[in-house]
This record gives structure tokens, sequence and C-alpha cells, in this order.
């Protein structure tokens, strides 16, 4: 075993003996369930079909997952594996062994690369369960999914982002508190500065819809290229200021 | 001409207020057991963090076994254990599941080296128990463990005897003595207490100020800590005058 690997499946380890994430989990299937009476009373109320209401649920949690609860999770879980580990100084473990401070940052990015795929997952399984138990059936699954598996690639810079946050305070709680003003500042500047939209590394996190709406091959080009600089940038920032860090 | 197993050549690290490390150089040879005696905010432990590659020296340099600690962390490292301070630990996982972390990224570590240094270290019958619950001497001890689980060839120890027993400090200088016997392992150990190094240590260094003022055998150190001592006494007791006035005097 590699190094790498061997921490990798380490962080994984540090993350799953968390009884929080599990907690999560069922939290992603409890708001999958109030999505569905929402939206089931509000088309009763308009004498609409109740089917119709379940039928979207997978589709619905697609924005909910994107947009806010997979960031979130992610927040905690980097809170956890970097800021947590500097205050209790658990970090200082890994530090005097025989591996580089990349090896450490590259593996902690992989296990929240994990963590991120698994939730994405949790919302898709959720949700399809939901549907299932109102209409007895899950309409186009696989397109479904293959949004779900599509808007994986936009969280990379999510992880990315809160990995870099992370480097800058040693609590856990204000890393987190952090990232999620710093998220809803730029969902905000999105809808008040419309301009702005076009260079914050929010944009594509529903990049799904691009795909949905069969855009163009430059249109889905552009946006691979922006989440990709996005990307190198947070990933390059955050290991800076990781190897420089003393614990 | 010995080869040294750790060099450490002019290092410095200032912090503010005149605190820190300054100028400190020493060497501890192949199979030697070094210790290092001084007060609270000595040094001690800013000269062992840089060692173990926990911080950075504003100048000097350090090489373990002949690597850079610095520039050849990993070389350096696998030939380093260390235990630094407070120990720290993955307080939420059993004292067998924190070894299996470092097994996962050292070689040579597998279940049958695991369970031989729980046992080495008194911890075979609480292996499974969480960390979180041990007391601070099974602390101690759980963190000396992770310190040998990998044999290095060299190993740091950071005021091991303050949270233990007198048994258990037997007990460890004993394992400590046997290690440097049998697989010629070097030591560097930390201590507010001479008497610690007490048929132990090949050589003493004191460290003041964040400067080693004094590097000889132990006796030597003994008999240089019982003068000033004396001195203290004296001075006092108003039988001598201070250092200071004495040397204001003689302008």
């Amino acid at each position: 075993m590699s190094v790498l690997t061997g921490n990798f499946k380490n962080e994984l380890q540090k993350l799953f003996m968390r009884p929080k994430y599990v907690l999560f989990l069922l939290l992603e299937l409890l708001i999958c369930l109030l999505s569905m009476f929402v939206n089931t009373a509000v088309i009763k109320l308009t004498y609409g079909d109740a089917a119709e209401a379940a039928a979207g649920i997978p589709a619905n949690m697609l924005y909910t997952a994107s947009l806010m609860f997979v960031p979130v999770v992610v927040f905690i879980a980097a809170g956890d594996m970097f800021s947590g580990e500097r205050y209790d100084y658990s970090l200082q473990v890994l530090l005097v062994r025989p591996i580089s401070k990349m090896k450490i940052y590259v593996s902690k990015i992989m296990a929240l690369l994990v963590i991120t795929a698994m939730f994405l997952l949790g919302m898709l399984v959720s949700s399809f369960i939901m549907e299932f138990a109102v209409i007895h059936t899950v309409e186009n699954s696989l397109s479904v999914a293959v949004y779900y598996a599509l808007n994986f690639v936009p969280l990379i810079t999510v992880v990315l982002f809160a990995v870099f946050i992370n480097q800058f305070s040693s609590n856990a709680g204000m890393s987190i508190f952090m990232c999620t003003v710093i998220l809803l500042g730029v969902y905000a500047l999105q809808v008040f500065v419309p301009f702005a939209e076009n260079f914050v590394f929010t944009k594509y996190l529903i990049w799904h819809t691009l795909w949905a709406e069969q855009s163009s091959i430059i249109k889905l080009a552009q946006a691979g290229i922006v989440t990709a600089a996005y990307d190198i940038i947070f990933f390059i920032a955050g290991y800076f200021k990781f190897e420089t860090l003393e614990i | 001409m010995s080869e040294n197993a750790l060099r450490v050549i002019g290092l410095t690290r200032k912090y503010r207020r005149n605190a820190g490390i300054f100028d400190v150089t020493f060497d501890v040879e192949m199979g030697e057991i070094v210790g290092i005696f001084g007060g609270e905010l000595s040094g001690k432990t800013t000269l062992l963090r840089i060692i173990a590659g926990l911080c950075e020296a504003d100048s000097g340099q350090v090489s373990v076994m002949g690597y850079d600690a610095r520039r050849e962390h990993v070389l350096a490292a696998s030939r380093l254990g260390t235990v630094i301070e407070e120990p720290t630990f993955y307080e939420y996982m059993t004292a067998r599941q924190n070894m299996r972390v470092i097994a996962r990224i050292c070689r040579d570590v597998d279940e049958y080296r695991i369970d031989e240094v729980l046992e080495n270290m008194g911890l075979s019958l609480c292996g499974d128990d969480k960390v979180c619950d041990f007391s601070p001497a099974m602390r101690m001890k759980l963190a000396i463990g992770l310190a040998f689980l990998t044999n290095p060839r060299v190993i740091l120890l950071d005021e091991p005897f303050k949270a233990l027993s007198d048994t258990d400090r037997e007990i460890l200088k004993n394992t400590v003595l046997e290690m440097n016997e049998e697989f010629g392992t070097s030591f560097l150990i930390t201590s507010r207490e001479l008497d610690d190094f007490d048929g132990l240590c090949d050589k003493v260094g004191v460290m003041e100020n964040g400067r080693i003022t004094a590097f000889d055998i132990p006796e030597n150190i003994a008999e240089m800590e019982l003068r000033e001592g004396e001195r203290l006494f004296e001075e006092s007791i108003g039988l001598r005058k201070p250092l200071g006035a004495e040397e204001e005097t003689g302008e």
C-alpha cells in the first residue's frame, strides 16, 4: 500500500468514525420527505395531481443537494479534517511521520471528495425512495442519475474552496461559519449583481441544467474551464498555506 | 570518527520577548542517549519541535542519520520517533486503531508488531479502549509506544517522565536502555529533573534561556548543578554576594 493510499484510508476512517455523518445521511432522507409533503400540499391546494409532486422529487432535490446541503456537509467535514485537527493538535500525529505535507493534503481532499459523492448518492437514493413510495415507480431514473453524477464535478470546486478557507483558522466552528457566510454572500452577489455571476465559483454548481438544455459545446467547455481554473487556484493557494503552517 | 545519529548546528528560532532558541549546537552519536535538562520556557520543546519538523528554524541545520530534517523530511522522519509536549492522538479511536493509522503510512509495521508494542508498554489489556478514557500515564505510555512502533534509529522524548509514577519511570528507563542496547537506538530526552537522567544518559546538555550552557557527562553536570545550588543558597542567606553585585563592586 502506498503512503498516499494508506493515509487516504486513514482520513476516510476518521470521517466515518464520527456518528454525525450517519445523522446527516438520515437528514437527507428527512429533507426529501419534507420536500415531498410540501410539494404535495401545494399541488393539492392548486387542484393538481399529487403524483406530479412526487415524480419531480429527484430532480428538484438535486438543486437542494448541490446548492446547499452537500456544500454544508463538505464545510463540516473540511472543518473536522483541517481546522479541527489543528485545534486539537492531532495533525501532529501525521506531521512527524514519513509522509510529505502534499500527500497529507491530497489524501484529505480525496476523502472529502468521497464524502461529497456519498452525500450526492444519498440524496439520489432518498429521493428515489420517496418517489417510489408515492407513485410506485421511478421516472427517468437514468437521466436523473446522470445529472447527479454531472453535478459532482462543480462540487469539487466547493471542496477545494472549503479546504482553502480552513487554512485560515484553527477553529472548526469558525471555518464552517466563514465558508457558509462566503457561500451565501456569493449567492446574494449573483442575485443582486447579475454581472458578477460570470466571475463567481458557484456559477456552475447546477451545471446539469447546461446539459439538460443541450447547450453548445463552447458553452460546456467554457463552464469546464472556469470550474477547472477555480479548482487550480483553490488547490494551490490552499496548499501554500498548509505547507507553511506550524502546529 | 563516529557517525552522528542526530546533528544540530547553530539552530536559532526567535519568538517575541527574547524567547526561543539561539545558536544551539550539539551532536547525538550513534547509540548514544543524550538528555537535555532545563526549566520551564528554556527552549527544550522548541528544539525538539524543530528537529521533528513541526516548526522551522530561522537559521541553522538539523540532520537525522545524515538526512536534512527540513529538505529531506520524509527520509529523516522515517528514522525518527517522536513524543512532543502533551501527547496527541485521535481521541475517538482505540489505542490499537491509533497504531494502525501509523501502520498504514509506515512500512514494516504489522498487527504482530502492534501487539508487541502494546504488550511492551503494558497496554495490551486496554488496546481496544478509546484513548479519551486513558489516564495521563497511559497516554504517555501510548505516545512512547507509537514512537517505538517503527523501530526508528533516533527517538525524541519530550519530558516523558512528567506524568509517570516512580514504577512507570523505571519501566520506561529500562525500555529505553533495552532498545538502546538491542537495536542501537539513539535517544534525545528532555526533562526538568536532573535525577531523571541518572543511570540513563551518556551525556547531558543544560539549556537556559534558549541556549545550551553546558554539555558534558552526567556526573560533571550534576556536580556543576550542585555547585550552582550551593552558590544560590549562600547568596540567599547572605554568605555570598550575588554574582552581579560582585562584578559591580569589582568595577
